[in-house]
């Protein structure tokens, strides 16, 4: 896996240093896709319409760029978290929600589009029509995180490419960190996790990306066999399973004393064992394919291996979010990684 | 009553009880149905299973149980109502005012209790818009049932509004999934409405189950046998949309329960209200029973209830439509 | 037993009147025929009688009160309605159609009594229809589905029947089986009156017979005196020919007009 990321980096430098060295300014990006996509140099208006991508775009340094943003997770200004206001002191002016308008996004001159492959195809297409370069991304797997990442950098300029390149091998660096902690764990002894949504009783299918951040954490979803996206269950396949750790998402209607309270759940071994944890949110939550997941994963190691203290999450987070974002992490919010 | 259905008759009755406790007995915890048995008696207050039991599939079966019933006993009071078997509660709105009600409150609260609320108040707002506006046109059933598409179509496009501004990543799953009906919300406090309407309801409908008979005459023809037809008919239009109105907002919209279940009723025990009614109500339950313990326990996840009645309830429409013309084709 | 209605006028809304100051009355044993065109005021004459429809003008009068101070409970007990044939709309079987006869008998929240059944007995027994009590209403012909209604006329208590044009989808041997059994009720002590279109009928069954025309009583009295072929070109707006045969019995034949 080192190698195959090595062989990534070094295309994308290649092609940083190609598009320079070529006389007609253009970059061509590979998108998620798989489209390859022209992208004229130097791109200054950046138009996000993939409530994920904006997130890539400011850990790039390109935040400044922006125009227009959608960001996940926040559906309206009054719901943005106060580290996001901080971060961005136009938010006022960029934000955006809901279906995108193509006379707008053009009104605004962006010339880069960044659209949700799940469901832009045909915004996108009218883009590309209009002569504004769209970029169709869809993460969902750690390596796609990567890919992205890649894409974009490469899409962006050379700071931008640079910072990528960084960031993707802070990415590698972690995962092969706990990979490399809990390799000798047998997978009977692995800490079953039970990844629920937005109510306790719904839950991360096999396929989901959090399934993919508890196992690089080294852990077994419980949830592993469902398929599809999130599932509905009822309270006796919990007891069936019968997780050793719950993880709440930033995003869940439900809190840790609710779980741990609940008569329903007291024989649920994760309860007993007060092993029920909410995970911290900075800017977008981070079981979400973008570059804050590493945080996840290494917040995820914290709560499933506690006494192995694998990364110093905390100061690993300060470091991430001063490095990529230029935001300085608040006691509070620099607190709540640490797990009880 | 020919001889050999009046012999199975006990059949009708045991059949739900016996489905409750195989409810009780059977799901995806603990070992097969003599763990459940025993663990039912056992004294330990920290038996995982007896918890399991007595907490959450009790209540559930006595909801799928009332529910059921519910259903089915409206289905067959419309059908006779209206002179129509292809009748159910949908007939009046009540579907639809429930899934506007519901959704609406999926949109702008969440709770749990404040979705029941909805539904049900909503129901029979529908159900009251209804009877309002039929009884000054004369109550007739053609006015009701008229009055009664217009209505639902009203609350449809109402629901269509609501489904379009609800945000598609946590609203709309939501209204979605309840649409698709389900038990799984059922606890023993919001099972207490759920009983107290059922036994207004029921026992209402259980009462005059015998003038029913002279209800599905024309309106002529019963006022000439001395039954005040119009306060009657409202008054049991009123008590099947209450037992509607509740079962929806316990547990969504379940189709298919009040069309298919009293014309196999029928076929069992006749056409006599009397006896139609206890069937239907038996019936409804039993099948509820059964379709409940499969969506909890046959996948990991919650099979949507009203998905299994559909998949059963339209082929099961079928082969009756096909059995109703085979008898009415006899007598030409 | 004397139902009487009383220069009864009757209109739907606010429209054309159907009935015009309409006399008639019906006793114990006789058999009374309403006839006339379509649309002479027949039918809701016969509601008029039964009390589901209310006069507008005049009384319908039930031994001596007016039918309409009676609940409706009470009038169900006394006269029985038998309504043109139709389709049952579910599957009754013929016990439980002539049962709904008991209604006025039966509380709102009470089931039929072993009274109530016995009284259904009597009533299947009466018309002869015991045998085919479980049979569904469905598969029963035309006649037999007319007496069931009578059944339930009787079931009811009734002592006057009102017959809505009830031979009109029959053939000959049924028809003649209906009017038997009503000739039978009649000696027993019922009454009846029976709107129809067949003229003919009312010659051989009738005890008293009342033609309308257009709302209004155009003549009334016993089949001889008003069954002749004047009254019938103006009721019916055609020619007939009233035959007599060496028994004196009478039939109506219509005058067929050869203009080849």
């Amino acid at each position: 896996m080192k190698n195959r990321h090595v062989l990534r980096l070094a295309v994308a430098l290649i092609m940083g240093l190609a598009a320079t060295a070529c006389a007609s300014d253009v970059v061509a990006v590979v998108d998620s896709t798989g489209r390859a996509v022209s992208v004229p140099q130097p791109v200054e208006r950046i138009a996000s319409a993939y409530g994920i991508g904006t997130y890539y775009v400011y850990a790039l340094g390109a935040g400044n760029r922006l125009v227009a943003a959608w960001y996940v997770g926040v559906k309206t200004l009054g719901q943005a978290p106060d580290s996001l206001r901080a971060m961005e002191p136009r938010l006022d002016e960029l934000f955006s929600v809901g279906d995108p308008n193509i006379e707008e996004l053009a009104a605004r001159r962006a010339d880069l589009v960044l659209a949700d492959a799940a469901k832009h195809e045909a915004f996108a297409a009218q883009m590309q029509g209009i002569g504004v370069p769209t970029l169709l991304l869809a993460p969902e797997t750690t390596q796609g995180v990567v890919d992205t990442t890649l894409a974009l950098g490469a899409a962006l300029g050379e700071a931008a490419a640079d910072r990528a390149a960084r960031l993707v091998s802070d990415f590698w660096r972690v995962f092969a960190a706990s990979e490399a902690a809990t390799r000798d764990v047998p997978s009977g002894e692995r800490p079953r996790v039970l990844f629920v949504g937005s109510s306790a009783l719904q839950v991360a299918s096999g396929a989901m990306y959090q399934t993919q951040l508890i196992e690089a954490a080294g852990g077994v979803s419980a949830s592993a066999d469902l398929v599809g996206g999130w599932n509905t269950v009822n309270l006796e396949q919990v007891l069936v399973w019968n997780p050793d750790v719950v993880i709440i998402p930033p995003y869940g209607n439900v809190t840790v004393d609710d779980l741990l309270t609940s008569a329903d759940w007291q024989s649920v071994r994760a309860v007993q064992m007060g092993r029920v944890a909410r995970m911290p949110r900075i800017f977008a939550p981070m079981d979400t394919p973008l570059p804050e997941s590493l945080l996840g994963v290494m917040w995820l190691s914290s709560v499933l291996y506690p006494e192995w203290a694998t990364f110093d999450v905390r100061a690993e987070a300060v470091a991430f979010y001063k490095a990529y974002y230029g935001h300085t992490l608040s006691q509070v919010e620099a607190d709540a990684f640490l797990v009880p | 009553m020919s001889a050999p259905r009046r012999r199975c008759l006990w059949l009708l009755y045991v059949l739900p009880v016996a489905l409750f406790l195989v409810a009780l007995l059977v799901g995806r915890y603990g070992g097969g149905v003599g763990d459940a048995f025993r663990a039912l008696f056992s004294a330990d207050p920290n038996d995982v299973l007896r918890s399991l039991i007595l907490r959450v599939r009790l209540p559930r079966a006595l909801a799928a149980l009332l529910v059921g019933a519910n259903l089915a006993a409206a289905g067959a009071v419309l059908q006779g109502l209206f002179r129509n078997p292809l009748v159910d509660a949908r007939i009046l709105g009540v579907s639809s005012g429930a899934a506007f009600g519901a959704s609406l409150a999926i949109l702008l609260s969440g709770s749990a209790l404040a979705v029941q609320t909805g539904a049900f108040v909503f129901a029979l707002l529908a159900v009251a818009v209804v009877l309002a506006v039929g009884w000054r046109l004369g109550a007739t059933p053609l006015v009701l049932l008229l009055v009664g598409i217009a209505v639902s179509a009203l609350f449809d496009a109402l629901l269509g509004l609501v489904k379009y501004v609800a945000d598609p990543l946590s609203k709309l799953p939501a209204i979605t999934y309840w649409l698709l009906g389900g038990l799984g919300g059922a606890s023993w406090s919001n099972l207490v409405p759920l009983a107290l309407l059922s036994a207004v309801g029921l026992g209402f409908l259980f009462l005059v189950r015998w003038r029913l008979n002279v209800l599905t005459l024309s309106d002529d023809e019963a006022a000439s046998l001395g039954v005040r037809v119009r306060p009657l008919r409202a008054a049991m239009v009123v008590a099947a949309s209450i037992l509607v109105a509740a079962s929806v907002s316990q547990a969504g919209m379940i189709g298919w329960i009040g069309l298919v279940v009293p014309h196999v009723a029928r076929a069992w025990v006749g056409s006599d209200h009397a006896r139609l009614l206890p069937a239907s109500a038996a019936l409804g339950a039993a099948i509820l029973l059964a379709l409940d313990t499969v969506a909890r326990t046959a996948l990991p996840s919650e099979i949507p209830l009203g998905i299994l009645t559909g998949l059963l309830g339209v082929p099961a429409f079928l082969l009756l439509l096909v059995g109703y013309l085979r008898a009415r084709g006899a007598t030409q | 037993m004397r139902l009487e209605a009383d220069r009864v006028s009757f209109a739907y809304g606010r429209g054309a009147p159907c009935l015009r100051r309409v006399s008639f009355a019906i006793e114990t044993q006789e058999i009374a025929f309403v006839l006339g065109s379509n649309g002479s005021g027949k039918t809701t004459l016969l509601g008029c009688l039964a009390g589901t429809r209310k006069p507008t003008n005049g009384t319908v009068v039930l031994d001596g009160r007016p039918l309409h101070a009676l609940a409706p409970r009470e009038r169900a007990k006394r006269i029985g309605v038998v309504p043109q044939l139709h389709d049952p709309a579910f599957p009754f079987s013929v016990e439980e159609t002539v049962a709904q006869g008991r209604a006025p008998y039966v509380g709102l929240f009470s089931q039929p009594s072993r009274e109530d059944r016995l009284a259904v007995e009597q009533a299947l027994d009466a018309v002869g229809l015991a045998a085919l009590r479980r049979r569904s209403t469905m598969r029963l012909s035309g006649g037999e589905r007319q007496l069931v209604w009578i059944a339930r006329g009787l079931a009811q208590g009734a002592s006057c029947l009102l017959l809505d044009e009830p031979t009109a989808h029959l053939d000959p041997q049924h028809e003649h089986a209906l009017f038997a059994v009503v000739r039978r009720l009649a000696a027993d002590g019922a009454a009846f009156v029976i709107a129809s279109h067949h003229p003919g009928s009312a010659l051989l069954y009738a005890t008293h017979v009342a033609f309308l025309k257009g709302g209004g009583v155009l003549r009334s009295g016993t089949p001889a005196e008003t069954i002749t072929a004047g009254v019938l070109r103006e009721a019916y707006g055609m020619e007939f020919i009233v035959v007599t045969g060496s028994e004196g019995e009478r039939a109506i034949l219509p005058r067929v007009c050869e203009d080849l």
